[in-house]
């Protein structure tokens, strides 16, 4: 088979994408485009480091931050929710032994997602808004540095964005709860509390125990969703009133932006981010590692009881845990800095250190394993959080918080290292343990460049973030712009490891069209020839 | 989808905070107090919602 042939119909018979069912067609939707947009994430951040090296001359200080803003959001919105959401639509009936509650929805979702953050980036390049993804007051309703165009392109993306997210929110708890057609009645009530740890809690107090009626993956879905739909209705808050400012411009009727009050804002907005940035992706990803685990490992999880319990936990700490971005704000009680900034972190350590712990200890009761990519994207992605939490831990104390505040140490050391190698390495074992199971049997082109892939990633996203912190250590901030060199030394390592991510992304994108082919590629975006809202084709889950 | 119609109730109700509260951590706590609840509300009517269509005769 020649190059070319290989390339259109994929490796051993490509994907077979007439054995689909709609859900795996729509989770691999998911998929693909979130690796687009990890793709542009990732184009935008090597654009700004070479920025920083020696400026471009295409780029000016307006673009340069309006790049900024949109690219911690392509990279949260458009690739980790796009990724997440794609493999938990699949995962939560798959897990349940249900059909799907609505395969519209689900279409609907990466309909909205993809849009949004389209849109919100077209507001960045076409507009130049850069509010930054903080969007602190009243620098989003900055009407001399923004134009009108820009500010309301910008939040009809997010609109279009938490459209999609209140979708997939709604479709996952229904799919839990609902009866199937023809089924016997399932208990919603039971089931709710079950997959929102009431249950769980209640067992501590109980002689007798009752039995979990939601698989332990299913309890850390619901409860990050929960989290999520919060973080969606605090982003979309800020959203409306962003507009109405907005709006009150365009029509001629000013406000003023000292009505709100922006310490306030600073703290809510937080309330709600932190519940992605903290809460979401720990639940999420100490739900994900249990799931490989137990895939990878064929085994139950060791302390699901514990597991279920930090779950719990965790969802509680994420909800009180903000004000540790509000450190070095003069105005911020000390009280919410000592209690949720210092000591509600600090228990991050505990219950990130538990899921970390659990999941080893399940992989090394089964020896041998064989170190396959999803074992070994797993143990990175647990590496990325061991190396980022801490990091994390070390900021949030009143002191260094003096020293690392709005550093390049919080950006690389922390955020960058839990995002990339963390977050992003468990989405990859995630997705090399779904490939066949989302595909029908399709097998990966080449392990050479799979290997490659995982180093190629693993080095340059520790790199990265390592050469970032030490530059914010030298005293680099984070949201400034360097043109004479001064940190040039550690923003060209710093490149080179980007590069080696982008190579890395470059070559697991080839080695997965390779491996379906474009045309199968193309198919996934055609209607499924069978109708059913099972995840699976009936034959899959009788073998 | 009555989930939808509570989920922009709450959003409404986060643009009068961002309005309304100054200076207040207890009006700051409360106010994140209330969001959660009525989130939880809002997920407990998809479960009622899932409760009726299963009790609802077939066909109805």
């Amino acid at each position: 088979m020649s190059f070319m042939q290989k390339l259109m119909e994929g490796h051993e018979g490509g994907l077979a994408h007439e054995t689909m069912t709609p859900m795996q067609k729509i989770a691999l939707r998911f998929v693909v485009i979130g690796l687009l947009f990890y793709g542009l994430a990732a184009l935008e951040g090597m654009i700004m480091r070479l920025h920083e090296i020696k400026p471009l001359p295409m780029i000016d200080e307006s673009h340069f931050f309006s790049i900024m803003t949109v690219h911690p959001m392509v990279g949260i919105f458009g690739s980790s929710y796009m990724i997440v959401f794609g493999a938990f639509l699949f995962l939560t009936p798959y897990l349940m032994k249900k059909p799907i509650y609505s395969v519209k929805l689900a279409d609907l979702s990466w309909k909205f997602i993809a849009a949004g953050t389209f849109i919100m980036w077209l507001a960045g390049f076409l507009f130049h808004y850069a509010p930054l993804y903080t969007l602190y007051w009243p620098l989003p309703v900055d009407f001399k540095q923004f134009t009108i165009i820009g500010g309301i392109t910008y939040i009809v993306g997010v609109v279009g964005i938490m459209i999609g997210t209140f979708l997939f929110t709604y479709n996952i708890f229904k799919t839990i709860l609902y009866t199937p057609k023809g089924w016997e009645k399932q208990p919603a009530w039971d089931l709710l509390k079950s997959a929102l740890g009431l249950e769980g809690l209640l067992n501590f107090f109980r002689r007798k125990k009752k039995e979990h009626l939601v698989p332990l993956p299913i309890a850390a879905i619901s409860r990050g969703t929960i989290d999520m739909g919060l973080n969606a209705i605090v982003i979309s808050s800020a959203g409306v009133l962003i507009l109405i400012y907005f709006l009150g411009e365009l029509f001629g009727a000013s406000l003023k932006d000292t009505w709100v009050d922006a310490l306030l804002y600073k703290n809510i907005f937080w309330w709600g981010l932190d519940l992605i940035a903290d809460g979401l992706v720990l639940i999420f990803v100490a739900g994900t590692w249990y799931l490989l685990a137990m895939l990878i490992s064929g085994k139950d999880l060791f302390m699901q009881n514990i597991a279920r319990a930090a779950l719990f936990l965790e969802m509680v700490v994420s909800w009180t845990v903000w004000s540790h971005h509000l450190m070095s704000d003069q105005g911020q009680p000390n009280i919410l800095k000592v209690v949720s900034g210092e000591m509600v972190t600090a228990f991050e350590l505990i219950t990130q250190g538990i899921a970390v712990f659990i999941t080893l200890v399940t992989l090394w009761r089964a020896r041998p394993l064989k170190m396959s990519n999803e074992l070994k994207f797993l143990l990175g992605g647990i590496l990325g959080f061991m190396l980022a939490v801490p990091a994390g831990i070390i900021q949030a104390d009143l002191g260094m918080n003096r020293i690392l505040h709005n550093t390049q140490w919080i950006i690389g050391t922390h955020v960058h290292v839990a995002i990339l190698v963390g977050l992003t390495m468990t989405l990859y074992s995630a997705i090399y343990i779904l490939l066949p199971i989302l595909t029908n049997g399709a097998k990966l082109y080449s392990q050479k460049l799979a290997d490659l892939h995982f180093w190629l990633h693993l080095i340059g996203g520790i790199g990265m973030g390592a050469f970032m912190g030490m530059a914010g250590m030298d005293g680099m901030l984070r949201r400034a712009l360097y043109l004479n060199g001064e940190y040039n030394t550690y923003m060209i390592l710093a490149g080179i490891c980007g590069a080696m991510l982008l190579l890395a992304f470059a070559i697991f994108l080839y080695n997965i069209v390779m491996s379906i082919g474009v045309k199968g590629l193309i198919n996934i975006y055609k209607p499924a020839t069978i109708q059913t809202n099972e995840v699976v084709p009936p034959q899959k889950e009788s073998e | 989808m009555i989930y939808m119609v509570l989920v922009l109730a709450l959003i409404a109700m986060g643009v009068v905070f961002l309005f309304t509260i100054k200076k207040s951590v207890l009006a700051l706590i409360l106010a994140i107090i209330m969001i959660i609840v009525g989130y939880f509300f809002a997920v407990g009517m998809i479960a009622k919602e899932a409760e009726d269509e299963a009790s609802a005769p077939e066909g109805s």
